[in-house]
């Protein structure tokens, strides 16, 4: 192939992926105008929505963040038996359908210790803690990946030498690791708070779609649809947008400033 | 008084055995664990830092037991071959880092005089230590680790990534630094030279087992084991076909020359190798040797190499089998033989090394 068939062919790809994504905001953009905007932004089913979408995400992200530190750390620094599969296993929810997650979730609770965590502790099932916990299970997963590969990269020898200089193995990751994998860690972070309030499948599986009860953005968006407020859907779905480019640009900075 | 003291070390990792290591150093002492890569120097350090457990074997520091006791408990400094300065953090706050988390006051004093001994005094405000040359991040890592002064400082192959002058000069800082704050320093090199210009004693490893420990210029006049002259430089080491004891010696088949080999009191068994460094075979000046006309040997130069004022000479000898030797000259006696010129050397017999066939390493040479 000749080099410059081969550099066009590469344009044209390049070239169709681009408008397949502009194709998507331009026609979110086009479908709506300013009056439809401000309609939805007004009403209280949506701001309920969001302020729910906003409260379960971050809580969510941030408890899988507590999680997700020392998970990952141990993964990428111990050597332990059965490490592989720990680190196989947990990679399971990044790679399963939501839907199913959802359902898996579901019948965690019909189970008796599950059901004795429903009776007796918090109740999960078509309550707001469910959806907090289906999204917990999404961020945290994704969280852990980011995180093991960041804490790879950080030279243990940096520990070693701390060690010596008076660290006990917890100062010596408080005072050096940690710091060092801030940008890790923010970035975890962005991309488990994405995921969260972006899932549809596993929220409404555990936590169904009670109007103004379970409602997160995601499933307002489908109870929108499903009563033909179109405009609603769709701006819903444009701020699920903005949200994703947000959390671009913002691991786009972390990146830059590594 | 003994600072350091360790005692059959064992330790299996894989297919590597570190087997019954046993040293010592005197207090102010620096010792140098020289060998080749995979010989087991850096997990000799580590487990005397405590950054590794040993199988078996105990260690001391400053008369305590310390074979159990963790790292940070052991009040030592360890710097590694890549330095590892914490790229979160200044220069000031690299150096000051051991002192804080010792909660330690900062000691002004003593941060100005290393600062100044090392030449780090205007790095001192710099934010990024990335931003450092390899010759001053290293500095900055001997302050850190001498700012809160150690029982004991662990050196691993540090110098190893500066250029010669460079390493000659913070060599000299170092043993300055040495001098002053009496530091205990136990130092990894996989080369004789840095090993010279820094310990007072040399631990010769290979393959996991100590060959020699002892004070260099003692290495060099009786090095135990071929590995251990091999790492102290030794190029002249030759096989030996057969030997016959004789007068005081044993006259030793070369394949075209006869040596001979010094008998020393602890060796009753025939060598199978001898050596002689380089610097002890020098070709005749004016072709002058004297009466003494034992190990001369007559041969070509093939390659010559010159380091400074000294020039090396490869010889070789022109029938099979084909014997090759290096020789010194000394630009002061005059200019050195050129490729392809014939010279006849002699190895002073008091200067050759004979070893056993029982000696370790041997299967391998």
């Amino acid at each position: 192939m000749a080099p410059g068939c081969f550099r066009a062919g590469l344009f044209v790809s390049l070239g169709i992926a681009t408008t397949v994504v502009l194709a998507l905001l331009g026609s979110q953009i086009a479908y709506i105008d300013r009056e439809s905007i401000f309609a939805a932004i007004s009403s209280p089913s949506v701001r309920s929505a969001i302020r729910l979408s906003l409260l379960t995400s971050s809580t969510a992200a941030v408890l899988a963040l507590v999680f997700a530190v020392p998970s990952a750390y141990l993964l990428a620094r111990a050597r332990f038996p059965g490490r592989s599969l720990v680190d196989a296993l947990l990679d399971v929810p990044v790679i399963m359908s939501p839907v199913a997650l959802g359902l898996a979730l579901l019948l965690v609770f019909r189970t008796s210790p599950g059901a004795l965590v429903e009776r007796h502790v918090v109740r999960f099932v078509f309550e707001v803690p469910g959806i907090v916990l289906a999204q917990f299970i999404l961020a945290a997963a994704l969280e852990i990946r980011v995180l093991k590969a960041t804490f790879e990269e950080i030279n243990p020898r940096l520990e070693q030498v701390a060690r010596c200089m008076g660290c006990s193995p917890g100062r010596a990751f408080l005072h050096v690791t940690l710091p060092l994998a801030r940008p890790g860690l923010l970035a975890a972070l962005v991309l488990g708070w994405a995921r969260a309030i972006g899932d549809f499948g596993a929220t409404v599986m555990i936590a169904g779609a009670v109007p103004g009860k379970t409602e997160t953005v995601p499933i307002a968006i489908y109870l929108g649809l499903a009563s033909l407020r179109i405009e609603h859907s769709v701006v819903l779905t444009l701020l699920l947008t903005l949200i994703a480019i947000s959390a671009l640009l913002v691991l786009r900075w972390l990146g830059a400033r590594q | 008084m003994t600072m350091l003291r360790a005692e059959s070390l064992r330790l299996r990792q894989g297919n590597f055995l570190l087997r019954d290591v046993s040293l010592d150093c005197d207090q102010g002492q620096c010792l140098a664990l020289l060998g080749h890569s995979g010989s087991g120097k850096t997990t000799c350090l580590e487990i005397l830092a405590g950054l590794r457990r040993v199988d078996s074997g105990r260690v001391w520091i400053g008369g305590r037991e310390a074979t159990n006791v963790p790292p940070e408990q052991r009040e030592v400094s360890y710097l590694p071959q890549d330095v590892a300065l914490f790229p979160h953090l200044s220069v000031r706050e690299n150096i000051l880092f051991p002192a804080r988390m010792r909660r330690l006051a900062p000691d002004g004093h003593r941060l100005r005089r290393l600062c100044e001994m090392l030449e780090i005094v205007p790095l001192l405000d710099r934010p990024d230590v990335r931003s450092l040359s390899g010759g001053e991040a290293q500095r900055v890592a001997i302050a850190r680790a001498l700012i809160v002064p150690p029982r004991v400082l662990f050196l691993d192959e540090c110098f190893g990534a500066l250029d010669a002058p460079r390493r000659r000069r913070l060599a000299r800082q170092f043993r300055d630094l040495r001098q002053m704050t009496g530091t205990t320093t136990v130092m990894v090199s996989h080369d004789a030279e840095d090993a010279f210009l820094m310990a007072d004693r040399l631990a010769v490893l290979h393959q996991g087992s100590l060959q020699q420990i002892g004070e260099p210029g003692e290495l060099l006049r009786q090095p135990a084991t071929v590995e251990v002259a091999e790492l102290l430089g030794m190029q002249n080491i030759l096989p030996l076909r057969s030997c016959q004891p004789g007068d005081g010696h044993w006259r030793c088949d070369l394949g075209n020359f006869e040596l001979l080999v010094p008998l020393t009191p602890n060796r009753f068994t025939a060598p199978s190798h001898v050596g002689f460094f380089s610097w002890d075979v020098s070709p005749a000046a004016a072709g002058n040797f004297g009466e003494q006309q034992s190990n001369r040997l007559r041969l070509r130069v093939v390659d010559s190499e010159r380091r400074g004022h000294e020039v090396r000479l490869r010889l070789r000898t022109d029938q099979p089998p084909s014997l090759v030797i290096e020789a010194s000259w000394h630009e002061s006696l005059g200019p050195a033989a050129a490729r392809g010129d014939w010279v006849e050397v002699q190895v002073p017999l008091a200067k050759i090394h004979a070893w056993p066939a029982t000696s370790d390493g041997l299967e391998k040479t």
